[in-house]
């Protein structure tokens, strides 16, 4: 066991014991959360899970919890362009009702603010409600340190056989200088229930966001869960989405991280029953001091369970980014299907890329498959686009969108792919 | 529009071009007025290609002596996205496979960029497929291509039509064909000698690289210079081209006093 990081004077301030609630099960379940925090501290490059996250920002930066209080509405735009439908909107760390659309929920679905939620059926959402993310590990001190801390964020049910056609977003904003807001969603799919989830992480100067999405998936449910995070040098999210997927259910990831200081969406899926799936995607991109680590790992704990991972990067000088995909096959998981991919482009030869996917396989009849690539832009393609005219940086834009498309293919919301797009490689859209 | 009758479209002198090291082009001189289409034969390795990859800008080729004026100015000062912007096209050889750039989101970058240069307004996403239809038929060019991404899984004919087209869209002053008949078949060489015929004119001049006589049948030269080991060892008009097909290039070597490994060369 590592030595856990002592917490300095920033983490400190922040880290505050966590306030009773009056629910002894939501208190008991806290307390241990800041007692496993205590014990294990904030994650680092120590840690094999975050080999290329480094959190040293977050001991350095002046970080404070949201007061609680209502902030007035900001003068920044809310949400993404083309997306459209309901909406929990987050304004510096609080739930704010007005700038929400949650009035025309269809029948069926449900989202209430966190601790509302966890008022009103407390005895039910205590048999999932931080469980699904467990706090064993030393790589656990961050989402402990939201279990023990988060009282903001939704609680979102769909009910069995319930489809939701409109995308469902959750929108987290900051605009105020040193916030560190901890988030926990909850999102529950009955049977054959359907969802598309956007979370959209956004903030300005110095932040943290760190949120923790459990995600539980009933049988032949389908979420997919798209995942935007958006910062300048100054910001730090960190969000890890724990999903169970029940017998033919399916779970769709869509992350993408354009700058932050370190943006580290972390997944693990675990596909519990036979036919269970998973569709992990990630596009990451940054300059100057920009760190992306798109980790994710996959439990085939049933026959015939599938996932497929495709994770791109685009990195400029100065950038760093990583991914690393652990899969895991449990003994008894026969004719389960597994694919890793993973590919950099390197704008730079002072940008970094490191991939690393890890197989644990404890079946005999299984199909895994997993390729890494590090590379630059095609001299001859660039070549090519200049000898018809077209610019040089405008030659390299094309290429880029060129490298990310067919991961930005797989976004169920072309509005997303677009965001991505747009941020990834600036320039003209097709 | 008139095109400057007094001074040649593009001159080179004395040209030497290295490739790592190695000395491909030896002192190459060639005058290409408005309105004339050049052939440059040769057999493999002569250089041919070298020197139309020089004269499109491509990265790799070191000029160690010599000048190439193009338009009056110093053709090799400009980036390759200029020369395009000016009038030069090259017609590879071997079209690059670009997957994930839809073909006619390209051809339409391509076309604005030069349109943009040359002080016309771009066209719309609607004009242009108006345009680029139009010159589709000229060229023999099925719709489906435009929505396949640049060249990728294109067959050598497809690839060979789409530069062809490219050519048409951006309408160039100096055309340069590498080995534009190369891995064609009949029918489609026919196409693609249409499609270039169709654009000569009295403002417009073509260098055609090519290995065979072949091609020339279809798009009759002014000029043809036959390039070995980086020299030109023998300028004529078209009459040259049926020398060449009879007794091949061995004769003109002998004449040259090289044998065939070049030794002899300077």
């Amino acid at each position: 066991m590592s030595t856990p990081r002592p917490l300095q004077a920033p983490t400190l301030a922040l880290a505050r014991a966590p306030r009773q609630t009056g629910f002894p099960w939501l208190d008991a379940l806290r307390g241990r959360a800041w007692e496993t925090f205590r014990r294990v501290g904030l994650p680092g490059p120590r840690l094999d899970e975050w080999k290329y996250a480094d959190t040293h920002p977050l001991t350095q930066a002046e970080l404070r919890l949201p007061s609680g209080e209502m902030p007035p509405a900001v003068n920044a735009q809310v949400g993404i362009d083309g997306i459209d439908g309901p909406r929990a909107v987050f304004l510096d760390g609080v739930f704010h009702p007005g700038l929400s659309r949650l009035d025309e929920l269809p029948e069926g679905v449900r989202v209430r603010p966190l601790m509302e939620a966890l008022a009103e059926d407390g005895e039910t959402l205590a048999r999932v409600y931080g469980l699904i993310a467990d706090l064993d590990g030393a790589d656990a001190g961050l989402r402990a340190l939201d279990l023990a801390l988060a009282e903001q964020g939704a609680v979102i049910e769909v009910a069995a056989g319930t489809a939701m056609e409109a995308p469902l977003s959750l929108v987290h904003l900051v605009s105020d200088e040193g916030l560190a807001p901890q988030w926990r969603h909850l999102v529950i799919l009955g049977e054959g229930a359907r969802l598309t989830l956007v979370e959209h992480y956004q903030g300005l100067g110095t932040h943290w966001h760190n949120a923790v999405t459990e995600i539980d998936l009933g049988a032949r449910a389908e979420l997919d869960h798209l995942r935007l995070y958006e910062a300048g040098e100054g910001g730090v999210h960190t969000h890890e989405a724990w999903v169970r997927v029940a017998e033919a259910g399916r779970y769709g990831s869509y992350a993408a991280t354009a700058g932050a200081r370190l943006a580290r969406p972390y997944t693990t899926v675990s596909l519990e029953a036979p036919e269970a799936r998973a569709g992990l995607y990630g596009v990451y991109g940054g300059s100057g001091r920009h760190q992306a680590d798109h980790s994710t790992r996959t439990d085939h704990r049933a026959p015939r369970t599938q996932s497929v991972q495709l994770f791109k990067g685009v990195l400029d000088a100065g950038a760093r980014g990583a991914y690393t995909g652990r899969v895991v096959v449990h003994p008894g998981a026969q004719k389960i299907e597994a694919e890793q991919r993973n590919a950099n482009l390197l704008l730079s030869r002072a940008a970094e890329a490191d991939a690393r996917p890890q197989l644990e396989i404890y079946a005999d009849d299984v199909k895994c498959a997993h390729g890494a690539a590090v590379g630059e832009l095609d001299r001859d393609a660039l070549f090519y686009l200049r000898a018809r005219g077209i610019g040089e940086p405008e030659a390299r834009a094309i290429l880029t969108r060129a490298f990310v498309e067919d991961v930005l293919d797989a976004f169920p919301l072309p509005a997303a792919a677009r965001w991505a797009r747009e941020r990834l490689a600036p320039g003209d859209n097709p | 529009m008139s095109a400057n009758e007094k001074q040649p479209l593009l001159v080179i002198e004395d040209l030497w071009v290295q490739v790592e090291d190695k000395t491909i082009l030896k002192g190459i001189d060639l005058t290409v007025n408005y309105g004339e289409v050049h052939a440059i034969m040769g057999p493999n390795g002569s250089g041919k290609s070298t020197l139309a990859n020089v004269l499109a800008g491509r990265e790799g080729y070191e000029v160690t002596r010599g000048k190439v004026t193009y338009k009056g100015r110093d053709l090799l000062a400009m980036p390759p996205e200029e020369r395009a912007r000016e009038g030069i096209f090259l017609a590879f050889q071997y079209p690059v496979e670009i997957p994930g750039v839809n073909n006619i989101y390209f051809l339409k970058a391509a076309v604005n960029a030069v349109r943009k240069h040359r002080g016309l307004p771009e066209l719309d996403a609607m004009d242009f497929l108006e345009l680029v239809k139009e010159k589709m038929a000229q060229m023999k060019v099925r719709e489906e291509m435009l929505y396949r991404a640049v060249n990728e899984g294109f067959s050598g004919g497809e690839k060979k039509r789409n530069e062809i087209l490219q050519m048409a869209l951006l309408e160039p002053t100096l055309a340069i064909l590498d080995e534009i008949d190369s891995g064609l078949d009949i029918d489609a060489l026919r196409d693609v000698a249409d499609g270039v015929n169709a654009l000569r004119g009295p403002d417009r001049s073509f260098i055609m690289v090519t290995h065979y006589q072949r091609l020339l049948h279809y798009i009759e030269p002014d000029h043809i210079h036959v390039l070995a080991y980086g020299e030109v060892i023998r300028s004529g008009d078209r009459t040259l081209a049926h020398e060449l097909e009879e007794r091949g290039y061995g004769w003109l070597l002998e004449e040259a006093g090289m044998d065939a490994q070049g030794a002899g060369a300077p």
